[in-house]
């Protein structure tokens, strides 16, 4: 390599914030958001089809995204990347930006002939709900850039973006400049989508299925704040039940087996809580894509799993706490031979010392959450964690892996509380959303099933207020076996952080290590200078995944995308992550001392984020990953 | 004295898991205590300044994690350190059986100088139990510990609730006491003073009746 060449991608990064200017020769390259208005200016006129049902509007929106023409996309599965030159060659440098959403912008329609790069259109129409996705956290990021742009200290800083923005819409750059984020987005949208409202009438009826609670903090002094809220709700609305049509096509697709590499696209940008569960299932390969073999594949797991616990009770029995060895002093006696008993003796006592080990961590796993400290949470937690790691001795039970289960279990209990809502709901009018559950949970013969469904209560349920005791022993047991085997799934790609000498998280740690030295070599400098070791802060990011670092509600809108990412992003993809993370707060950092670095990366400020501080970080670790994923050299 | 830089002292946290080193470490540093602390994974980093003998020192401690998968990091953590702390559990024999194990696992990756007198100090936590749970016989087998398996080097010894404070500050009194002391000989801010090194607090543990002896 040419020692003077010089990036094709700048980062550049002051005070806190991230810019990234794209372009061929390091930084004279579009602004993001410009691009993404000059593309949002592009689609087809939505309000020609007056038409009220929702159905037929999200086809239409669907066609509109899914037309024939693709360009700027190339499935991770290929291995294949846009890298802003290639597509500056093609179709423009804008279009190498592409690469930030590698799904949601995937493919655009063209048909319509109205010219997917004019950025002079005055009538601004919105492509997709998943556009708008991609917008949202646009303008996030685009929030967040802002006030650092505006101070001085970068030398490759695109001159002309400021100017590209005022030139797409006047309208538009004012409100974009606004400090707060959430506020600046939905200003943006209104702007740009005074349509959407149209959607209003249809979209009264999905307020019972809204999916996740969103009210960050608004700027309401610019408008009457009830129409606003209103409109903001019904626009949330909108976007959830046009995301959540997508999903179902996908899912309900007739044709007997679900398309997975689709499922994957749509699922990278966040999966609709309702089908959470089975798109999980789906993605780690533990639900068969092919739908005729589902339900004997999950009845044979899950029989599996319930072996394999009556195996491991013999020495333990999970009910009690004490540790009680059953047939311990019985077997010892009859064998034979001291020898034997001794051996029989030291393996009994090493599943005491583990089960004695797993106990004291269940118990204080997410301990702020009421869910983690019920009985039969913990009990289910026990036997999952026990039976993985009597199964995978090469590793064992390592501290963290009790934190990498919650995830599973949190979202499998959520949608058997979700199975028997819709259930409830069907018996009194609503569509049947059967097909739509994971086999095998629901059972009219299972008396528990029957009170809980009676239960005046049912509707307001959810996984964090609803005691698993009342399930049923055979529910209880299936979702703890669907939690154990997507767990098992998941640390088998990152096995080697678990045995001994944990060398999969010290090559993580080297391979970050690499990375900020591309990215950010003044942050690296600056820790050496203090005496500041990666391993210090990183270990515990790579061993729980971030799970203490984050809150779990965000780490599960983490886990859409590392579950979408091929292999899963547990392993490489996350580095990417650790890095968008520790780059977040950059600025901060070269201010501060040793002692004043650890403490701070120890317990970082994320109380306050919300699902797109986790997508803008996501986008940054997509563009890294493919800026220098299979360039062992840039790694090594 | 005023014109010095604060001393900077570094002590690691040793012990099986569950012992309740989080918990000692947030009774020091922040005087609090509770029971949602989650289980430490690699180390954790505290800090706190207190006043020895007329002097500020920060002391920057490492309270481990407690798992053996663990102990493979300990080079990153335990260089330079100018004090160990080992603890067990008063409750529970293995974490008590386990000390010496720290103890070497210690001075092999932390390859400090003076192995022989490098100064460790011991904590039984958990004090505040019921009689009926703690280990029978406690001082004979503390006492069957140092001698056979800690070289007979009586480390200072206490026993502690991290729950209920009991005498969670005076340890790590001492800690800083002998850490400042390490730090000193390793000459990192010699100064003049003979320093008091030979006096080094050693507390017996026959005449060890509260855990506390100094």
């Amino acid at each position: 390599m040419a020692p003077k060449r010089r990036p094709e991608m700048s980062q550049v990064s002051s005070n806190g914030h991230n810019e990234f200017v794209f372009g061929e020769k390091g930084g004279r390259g579009k602004n993001l958001l410009s691009f993404l208005k000059n593309l949002s200016l592009t689609g087809p006129l939505l309000n020609s089809h007056k038409n009220d049902n929702s159905e037929e509007i999200n086809r239409n929106i669907n066609s509109s995204i899914y037309g024939e023409m693709t360009y700027g996309y190339t499935s991770p599965d290929t291995g294949g990347l846009i890298l802003p030159k290639a597509a500056a060659s093609l179709k423009g440098k804008r279009l190498s930006l592409l690469s930030f959403f590698p799904y949601g912008l995937s493919k655009i329609d063209t048909t319509d002939g109205s010219g997917t790069q004019s950025n002079n259109g005055g009538s601004s129409r919105l492509a997709s709900p998943l556009f708008r996705h991609a917008t949202n956290s646009m303008s996030a990021l685009e929030a967040s850039l802002r006030p650092s742009s505006r101070k001085s200290g970068f030398t490759d800083l695109d001159d002309d973006w400021d100017a590209q923005i005022d030139d797409v819409d006047p309208e538009v750059a004012p409100v974009v400049l606004k400090p707060v984020a959430r506020s600046s987005t939905n200003d943006m949208i209104d702007l740009l989508h005074p349509d959407l409202m149209a959607f209003a009438p249809s979209l009264r009826i999905s307020v019972e299925r809204k999916p996740s609670q969103r009210h960050p903090s608004r700027d309401r002094a610019l408008m009457d704040s009830h129409d606003r809220q209103a409109e903001q709700e019904v626009r949330f609305l909108n976007q959830m039940l046009t995301k959540l049509t997508k999903f179902q096509n996908i899912l309900l697709k007739n044709d007997g087996t679900i398309d997975l590499h689709e499922l994957r696209k749509l699922s990278w940008n966040g999966v609709p809580a309702e089908l959470r569960a089975s798109v999980w299932q789906l993605l780690v390969g533990y639900l068969p894509a092919n739908k005729s073999r589902q339900a004997s594949n999950l009845m044979r797991k899950r029989s599996e799993y319930a072996e394999g616990l009556k195996n491991v009770s013999t020495q333990i029995l999970f009910k009690d706490d004490n540790v009680i060895s059953s047939t311990a002093n019985s077997s010892a006696a009859s064998v034979p031979g001291g020898r034997d008993s001794n051996n029989r003796d030291n393996s009994v006592n090493k599943d005491k010392a583990l089960y004695h080990q797993i106990k004291i961590d269940v118990k204080r796993t997410n301990p702020s959450m009421p869910l983690y400290s019920l009985a039969a949470t913990q009990q289910s937690l026990k036997k999952i964690l026990y039976l993985w790691a009597v199964r995978h001795p090469a590793s064992g039970y390592v501290q963290g892996i009790n934190d990498l289960c919650t995830p599973f279990y949190q979202i499998f209990l959520g949608n058997y509380i979700w199975q028997l809502q819709r259930k409830a709901a069907h018996k009194t009018g609503a569509p049947d959303d059967s097909p739509l559950f994971i086999p095998g949970i629901l059972d009219d013969n299972d008396t528990q099933e029957q009170l809980i469904l009676e239960d005046p209560k049912l509707m307001t349920y959810t996984a964090e207020n609803f005691d698993p005791s009342r399930i049923s022993d055979r529910v209880t047991a299936i979702i703890e076996a669907d939690t154990y085997w997507c767990l098992a799934r998941l640390l088998e790609n990152i096995t080697d952080n678990y045995i001994n000498e944990q060398p999969g998280i010290h090559r993580q740690v080297s391979d970050l290590r690499n990375l900020i030295l591309k990215i950010d070599p003044e942050l690296l400098q600056h820790f050496e200078a203090e005496g500041i070791e990666f391993i210090q802060f990183l270990f515990r990011w790579m061993n729980c995944l971030l799970m203490r670092e984050v809150s779990v509600g965000l780490i599960i809108r983490m886990w859409d995308t590392y579950l979408s990412e091929t292999p899963l992003g547990f392993n490489l993809f996350h580095v990417y992550v650790c890095a968008a993370f520790l780059i977040k707060f950059s600025a901060e950092l070269k201010e501060k001392d040793f002692q004043d670095i650890l403490l701070f990366l120890q317990n970082p400020p994320t109380a306050n984020w919300t699902e797109k501080d986790i997508e803008v970080m996501l986008s940054e670790a997509f563009i890294w990953q493919s800026l220098y994923v299979n360039k062992g050299a840039h790694l090594r | 004295m005023s014109a010095r830089k604060k001393t900077l002292l570094k002590v690691i946290v040793l012990g099986d898991l569950g012992v309740g080193k989080t918990s000692l470490m947030q009774q020091f540093v922040n005087k609090k205590f509770s029971h949602q602390y989650k289980a430490t994974i690699g180390a954790d980093f505290l800090t706190k300044d207190l006043t020895i003998d007329n002097k500020t020192v920060s002391l920057q401690i490492w309270d481990t994690a407690g798992q053996e998968r663990f102990q493979s990091l300990g080079v990153a953590f335990y260089r330079g350190a100018d004090c160990c702390v080992l603890c067990y559990d008063v409750t529970n024999e293995k974490s008590l059986n386990n000390l010496s194990s720290w103890k070497d696992e210690f001075l092999v990756q932390s390859n400090v100088s003076n192995p022989q007198d490098f100064p460790f100090i011991i904590i039984g936590n958990k004090i505040d139990v019921d009689e009926s749970k703690k280990i029978p016989s406690l001082q004979k087998k503390l006492l069957n510990i140092t001698n056979n398996q800690l070289g007979g080097l009586n480390y200072p010894l206490f026993e502690t609730s991290a729950k209920d404070s009991i005498n969670v500050e005076t340890a790590f009194e001492n800690v800083a006491r002998m850490a400042l002391q390490q730090e000193e000989l390793n000459g990192a801010s010699r100064n003049d003073m003979n320093d008091d090194y030979h006096d080094a607090i050693n507390i017996h543990l026959e005449n060890d009746n509260s855990g506390c002896a100094c």
